[in-house]
């Protein structure tokens, strides 16, 4: 569902992909004919460890090079469209994924999904503990093949199936739709899981930590 | 016990797929709309047994057999090994030393509960 004022990212083998796509780019260019930037571009972009935060190289329609840094301290902004996103869930919808889901959770894990919106699940195949939560990415502990040593964080897998709302933690489909997307993913197919999920570092403020 | 399909989606939410084995129509409709869903590129994770615990075990389909209504899954042997979706560079040359792929094993959607999951976007 397109919302105002968010970025709707679509899976393009996604059916209605096109027509939303078109409707979504119609708006975007709306909005640009009265931008400031008009015309400007993204040439590049990364991660300073050093000044915590991102670095943009932006090229004007001269063809003039300006870098910039954009703060990645905390993740208050992917909050606030988080919650801007919900209008795009219904309350039903939700229920009848927390039915599913609580078919698939042993009664503990569910209770704690429900008491704190997490819970904690182990790989059989690989050893690796995750923690499931809701609206923030997985987060995946190992601890490093030695029981003794304590756990440490490897990293954060984000994946939404379809589509995602870009700068926020929500998918297109409810809070626990795709928290049993990522569930069941990695219990049938840990590889593809992996494979499929965008891998945060957890000092960035995208892994929600 | 009647198989079912969760498929997760937007809009409405979840919908189910019955494999009811009394209602042959619903499970040929049912049968048609998993194996165009697979074809899609859609991951349909199955329930395929129990460990030693107690605890269910699931697996991805990598096929669908619409006329028997069967789920076909690959790589059951062995639980360490994971197949990748990605072709080899170039073709093994002489004969393979290692071991045999494990055949693959057929899991009637009538005796199983599964979840559909779509392709992904990224996040």
């Amino acid at each position: 569902m397109p919302i105002d004022g968010e970025r709707l990212i679509i899976e393009p083998t996604y059916p209605w992909a096109e027509a939303l796509g078109k409707q979504i780019g119609k708006r975007d260019m709306e909005g640009e004919e009265t931008g400031e930037y008009e015309g400007w571009t993204i040439a590049n972009q990364w991660y300073s460890h050093r000044w915590r935060c991102n670095i943009l190289v932006a090229k004007s329609p001269d063809g003039r090079a300006v870098h910039g840094k954009e703060p990645a301290f905390h993740h208050i902004s992917m909050d606030l469209h988080t919650l801007g996103c919900s209008d795009a869930w219904g309350l039903e919808q939700e229920q009848r994924a927390l039915q599913l889901l609580g078919n698939l959770l042993s009664h503990r894990q569910m209770k704690h999904y429900v008491m704190t919106g997490m819970f904690l699940e182990k790989s059989k195949r690989s050893g690796v503990t995750y923690i499931f939560r809701r609206l923030k990415p997985t987060v995946a502990c190992a601890a490093g093949g030695d029981p003794n040593k304590s756990m440490h964080i490897l990293c954060c897998l984000c994946m939404h199936p379809i589509a995602y709302y870009a700068g926020s933690w929500a998918g297109a489909m409810c809070p626990t739709d795709d928290v049993i997307a990522h569930l069941q993913l990695m219990r049938a197919d840990e590889h593809m899981f992996w494979k499929r999920s965008n891998q945060h570092p957890p000092y960035r403020p995208e892994a929600g930590l | 016990m009647i198989g079912e399909v969760g498929i997760l989606n937007v809009g409405a939410g979840d919908t189910k797929l019955s494999f009811d084995p009394s209602k042959p129509g619903e499970v040929k409709k049912s049968a048609k709309i998993v194996k165009d869903m697979i074809r899609r590129g859609f991951v349909l994770l199955i329930e395929v047994g129990k460990d030693d615990k107690g605890e269910p075990l699931y697996r991805r389909a990598k096929d669908f057999d619409e006329n028997t209504a069967e789920y076909i899954i690959a790589g059951m042997a062995s639980d360490t090994e994971q197949e990748d979706d990605e072709e080899p560079a170039s073709p093994p040359r002489g004969r393979s030393k290692g071991k045999a792929k494990p055949k693959p094993v057929r899991v009637p959607a009538a005796r199983t509960s599964a979840v559909a999951v779509a392709r992904t976007s990224g996040g």
